[in-house]
């Protein structure tokens, strides 16, 4: 699955709001090589990507700030949109656990659906493009900060009652992902960066 | 540059020889445009211990020459239309809220024999058949920072408008189509029966078939109304098949020598899907029927899309409260320097949950296309 952080450009699923503010990049996580809590790689930060990170010491989680980039120019500094209520398309893994021994995931949920948490978990099982999940601990035991929440793209509601082009409606939930194995699909993501809640 | 130099030199060279300037004062004419030469060019003589510091190839220049000298957007496609103006009533309203038509579907009642001193029984007079339709707005936005239109130098952006207005368009093209793709009125034709639908291909018996379940049209009361065949709308992969039908002599399907009857107006529906050669076709009727199959409601004042841009709300100024003037529109806003666009429009139709957008089902003939 993805390889690379999201980079469509179809990224952002509401026209706001914005509550930009810069960060050096090495203040974010999980991005680059040995992004990952086992050292593993994640995508290397480039011009274009939106990936959803946290902000700050991983010793501080959950507690991290979290955001979606908006602007990266290659130098160290990347502009974060932290305002409440942003929705972005984003990769998800369905992750729920993991083994704590091991490190491998161990529970996947076999659907997504609306309001479903969505934090940021830098575990290894993730690949490289995947900065979210639905596991609020990681590979280590450690709790994720809370991105935000699953919520509706653009497209998804129905809108037969006005003549609209979704018929069906509802692309939530999304149904069909693996009971057995780690499966990443694309969502919308109500932000909500809050810090996670206290343990 | 240096070609006008040349020219400039022959020219003043001419002109003192025409004067009858000696030989000499000719030869130092091109000595001295020379020298302006290398004096542009900052190549000056070459002298025995200088050393040529660069010297530049085409090879040099892989941006310049390759992607900036020649870059530039080309034209985008041209885009598909439908004309689905001949299929639908136009109407106006003049708010959001819904509006109310009646149509009398009916006439009245029959005469009767009276006999010699009688009485005329009473007649009747028809409800009207009520219709409620309304329109929603329909809109898009976009979003540029100053830098992408600012770094745009292929004119890239240059087109958004334009492709905005197309979009509008476009976008109430797939509604029109809805109106009788989607699926509930489908289901509504498929449950009337054979006046109304079939599941075969586009073929001349076919059309026919269409024709005559038109021609059994009745109105509430069932009483036999000129409902006619018009209009053929079928997917984009029936459009030879369509014209073969009406340019025909004889009816293509059968080994006799009947003549093709057959005539309508062929649309062409490019949103209508289907996969060949199982491809959906309709028959409607025209607005001189009477019938009004479809509805495409506009609001008052609005016939058309319309491009607002959010309003820059900054101004130049030479000092702290001395007057403002306004500045390029690309500056986009105060905070973030974006340029804000949305494209908007508002249509709509009727709604029904039983016979989907038709109006009126009389002016509708439905064909999946699957059977051969």
């Amino acid at each position: 699955m993805p390889d690379g952080f999201y980079s469509g450009t179809d990224w952002q699923q509401s026209s706001g709001p914005y509550l930009n503010r810069y960060w050096e990049l090495a203040d974010l996580w999980p991005q680059g090589l040995g992004g990952e809590i086992d050292g593993g790689n994640k995508d290397v930060m480039a011009a274009g990507l939106h990936p959803v990170l946290a902000v700050g010491a991983r010793a501080n989680r959950p507690e991290n700030l979290t955001g979606v980039v908006v602007n990266y120019e290659g130098t160290s500094r990347v502009l974060l949109n932290h305002a409440n209520g942003m929705v972005v398309r984003q990769y998800v893994a369905n992750i729920t656990g993991y083994n704590e021994t091991t490190g491998a995931a161990d529970a996947w949920a076999t659907n997504a659906d609306a309001g479903q948490p969505v934090y940021v978990d830098d575990s290894g099982p993730l690949t490289a493009g995947v900065t979210l999940s639905l596991s609020d601990t990681n590979e280590s035991g450690s709790n994720n900060p809370l991105a935000g929440f699953i919520i509706y793209c653009q497209d998804d509601y129905d809108d037969s009652d006005f003549g609209g082009a979704d018929q069906a409606g509802g692309g939530l939930p999304i149904d069909g992902l693996s009971s057995t194995g780690t499966e990443e699909f694309l969502a919308c993501v109500y932000l909500s960066p809050d810090t996670g809640f206290a343990t | 540059m240096r070609k006008i130099l040349y020219t400039l030199s022959e020219i003043r060279k001419n002109q003192l020889r025409d004067l009858g300037a000696n030989d000499k004062a000719v030869a130092e004419i091109g000595e001295k445009f020379t020298w302006i030469d290398r004096q542009i060019d900052g190549i000056g003589v070459q002298r025995s211990n200088e050393r040529l510091a660069e010297v530049m190839t085409s090879a040099d220049f892989t941006y310049a020459i390759q992607e900036f000298v020649q870059r530039k957007a080309l034209p985008g496609y041209q885009r598909k239309r439908f004309n689905f103006e001949p299929l639908v009533m136009m109407d106006t309203v003049p708010n959001f809220l819904p509006v109310t038509r009646y149509q009398n579907r009916c006439g009245v009642d029959d005469l009767e024999f009276v006999g010699e001193k009688g009485q005329a029984r009473p007649g009747s007079v028809q409800d009207g058949t009520k219709k409620q339709w309304q329109v929603w707005r329909w809109e898009k936005q976009y979003d540029f920072s100053y830098e992408a239109l600012k770094n745009d130098d292929i004119g890239y952006f240059e087109d958004v408008a334009s492709k905005m207005g197309e979009s509008a368009r476009r976008t109430l093209e797939k509604y029109v189509s809805r109106f009788y793709t989607n699926a509930t009125t489908i289901a509504r034709l498929v449950a009337l029966g054979a006046l109304y639908s079939t599941t075969g291909r586009l073929t001349t018996a076919r059309v026919s078939t269409a024709r005559m379940a038109y021609n059994q049209r009745t109105d509430v009361c069932s009483e036999p109304i000129n409902a006619e065949l018009v209009y053929i709308v079928g997917h984009s992969g029936l459009k030879d098949t369509a014209m073969q039908i009406l340019n025909s002599t004889q009816v293509a399907e059968l080994a006799t020598n009947a003549v093709n009857v057959v005539s309508f107006t062929w649309i062409e529906d490019p949103y209508i899907t289907g996969t060949a050669p199982n491809l959906p076709w309709y028959a409607f009727t025209g607005e001189q029927s009477g019938i009004v199959p479809y509805v495409l409601a506009r609001l008052q004042g609005m016939p058309g899309p319309m491009i607002v841009r959010k309003r820059s709300d900054i101004e130049a100024v030479t000092s702290m409260l001395g007057a403002g003037r306004p500045v390029d529109p690309i500056l986009g806003d105060f905070d973030s320097g974006n340029v804000v666009l949305k494209v908007m429009d508002v249509w709509g139709t009727h709604v029904d949950g039983t016979n989907g957008n038709m109006v009126d089902e009389r002016g509708s003939y439905y064909s999946s296309g699957t059977a051969p």
